[in-house]
């Protein structure tokens, strides 16, 4: 049984704003208004399809914020990304943006990642603390990608150095890690990407990504392609297909795992915010193309940091009320 | 003879039942007779914040009227905040409250202090600060506290959880709530859409001399609709097929939108 600050205030305050219209969410125990939940998925989507990114990231805090317990809104919102990552997947392997060998092999370290998550979850759940350490993995990873994105976005604004842009060619520096990859041992040809590399650094990128996946409720998309792209050397159009590929079946993984671990699947609210994602991320999308690519970034890095800034708020400040319930809700 | 006999028992016992008719409308004349509309709240997937159940009865004329509803009981697992390293704030305690009502309302026709004293409001369970509650919750804490803590911390950890109830509409104390018109009396119960399933008590109170007593006391049944009884209850008993089922929805759901909508580049 959840009792979310915003669902209370929804129902002390219906009385007098009477005639809106809530919806049940069976699984957070929950009822929330409808139209504020479409709004909250279109404005994620409209993020995401401005700036091209899954939203992921931003979706589970701001679910959090609205007072759905963080379980239910990691797991609802991985199984949203499965959802909103399907289509693309798709379009991309017909495409031939697919590198299924270098897919498998992140698969691999997804669903290996991806378990071991959920199980943390489990575990911490078990002993209260579920709810503090996805807020705290939030402010340490959104903080770190947030500060990064936005120095490297003031640069390039202030013409200090070269950008590259996302869909840059596939030419990038061999990177230090890109080195010690080709020398670790089971090295192996991928043809797609035209590279060999050992298969050591994928599964262990997958697994890192997919325990991720299971904590925050994000795809991953914003480590899996940088270090696809930068680390292994992978074509840019073929780390993007390949990481929609992988993102789907981890997400699959984590969905199933999750409804089965800890029961913090909400279906209906996937499916409502999904709703309000889709048409978003349209209206994003072409809105993105009238602007210049390091704006949109910095925008993006402006988004992150506040999100941060507020789950931080959240846990340096004094609590209204020093009792809550664990895991977000506790009924049962 | 026997036709004497026959017709005497006959005769007594119209006699009986005429007069067993005669004292039961008697009583009812006196006694109120609750009537709650709907009787039975449905939780549709879809509905208002809140929904209402409006309780009528009668009573005598010129007296004062409260009604108690208690909903079932369930149990909670709560943390409790405390400061780390000097400036964050982490889950420092942890224990679970368990057979506390999840809604707990009282309507009354006056003020309830003006009419009651504190210890007949603590014998009736009908306190502004629900303490009712705070003897019928019980506790487990995860790890013991010492003896002399143990009421202290006991007090913290329910008066916490009743003013998250308390915030989100469930624990309800509404002086003037209850309309009197000479001798029916009218309460509207605001249900609010996060309160428990099952069976609600309905106690109706008549203040006479400083004393509240028992008028009449009904149920209210709450329930939800099959979508999300059918989805609480495979989320729990079967939740594989849930999670695979809630997988294929979204891989289905997201490729449908894709063609609708012309996407297919990314997420």
């Amino acid at each position: 049984m959840c009792f979310s600050r915003y669902g209370l205030r929804e129902a002390g305050a219906s009385a007098q704003v009477g005639g809106k219209m809530n919806i049940y969410l069976p699984i957070a125990h929950m009822s929330i208004n409808v139209f504020f939940l479409i709004g909250l998925g279109g404005l994620v989507g409209f993020l995401s399809g401005l700036f091209g990114v899954g939203g992921g990231f931003l979706l589970t805090p701001l679910l959090i914020f609205a007072g759905i317990p963080p379980m239910v809104a990691a797991a609802s919102d991985s199984n949203q990304i499965v959802a909103a990552a399907s289509s693309g997947a798709y379009t991309h392997s017909r495409m031939g943006n697919v590198d299924f060998k270098m897919g498998i092999v992140l698969l691999l370290g997804g669903i290996t990642g991806g378990s071991v998550g959920v199980q943390i979850v489990k575990v911490l759940a078990a002993v209260g603390e579920v709810d503090f350490v996805i807020k705290l993995v939030y402010v340490i990873i959104l903080g770190v990608i947030g500060s990064f994105m936005f120095i490297e976005s003031l640069n390039a604004l202030r013409g200090r150095k070269d950008v590259r842009e996302y869909t840059a060619p596939s030419e990038p520096k061999e990177s230090g890690l890109r080195k010690l990859a080709m020398k670790l041992p089971w090295q192996m040809n991928f043809d797609k990407s035209r590279l060999t590399t050992s298969v050591i650094f994928p599964f262990f990128l997958g697994t890192f990504v997919g325990i991720l996946a299971a904590v925050m409720g994000v795809g991953g998309g914003f480590i899996m392609v940088p270090a696809m792209i930068y680390i292994l050397g992978m074509p840019t159009i073929v780390a993007i297909g390949t990481d929609l590929f992988q993102i789907v079946l981890t997400c699959i993984n984590v969905t199933i795992q999750q409804a089965i671990r800890n029961h913090t699947v909400d279906l209906i609210l996937v499916v409502v915010l999904f709703f309000g994602s889709s048409v978003g991320a349209q209206v994003g999308a072409r809105l993105g193309k009238r602007l210049r690519g390091e704006q949109l970034r910095i925008l993006l890095a402006i988004i992150v940091l506040l999100v941060m800034i507020k789950m931080l708020y959240d846990l340096l400040v004094t609590p209204g009320n020093p009792i809550s319930l664990a895991g977000g809700g506790g009924g049962h | 003879m026997r036709l004497a006999i026959l017709g005497s028992i006959l005769v007594a016992l119209l006699l009986t039942a005429a007069w067993s008719g005669m004292a039961v409308a008697a009583e009812s004349d006196g006694a109120s007779v609750l009537k709650i509309e709907p009787r039975i709240l449905e939780r549709a997937l879809l509905s208002k914040p809140y929904q209402t159940a409006v309780i009528t009865g009668t009573c005598p004329e010129g007296s004062e009227v409260i009604v108690k509803v208690i909903s079932p009981t369930r149990d909670f697992k709560l943390n409790k905040a405390g400061k780390s390293l000097g400036f964050v704030w982490v889950p420092s305690g942890h224990a679970e409250v368990m057979e506390i009502p999840v809604m707990y309302a009282v309507l009354s026709s006056v003020k309830i202090s003006s009419i009651l004293s504190l210890a007949e409001q603590e014998r009736t369970g009908l306190c502004p600060d629900f303490r009712d509650v705070y003897q019928q919750a019980k506790i487990r804490f995860e790890k013991d506290p010492l003896p002399d803590q143990r009421t202290t911390l006991h007090r913290e950890y329910v008066a916490g959880l009743v003013r998250i109830f308390i915030e989100g509409g469930l624990y309800q104390y509404r002086e003037g709530a209850v309309k009197m018109d000479s001798r029916t009396f009218k309460a509207r119960l605001v249900y609010p859409a996060n309160a428990p399933l099952g069976e609600y008590k309905i106690f109706c109170y008549l203040v006479e001399n400083g004393r509240a007593l028992l008028l009449c006391q009904d149920t209210l049944l709450v329930k939800s609709s099959p979508v999300i009884d059918w989805l609480s209850y495979y989320a729990h008993a079967s939740p594989a097929i849930y999670g695979i089922f809630s997988a294929l929805v979204a891989v289905v759901v997201g490729l449908l939108v894709g063609v609708v909508l012309g996407r297919g580049t990314g997420h």
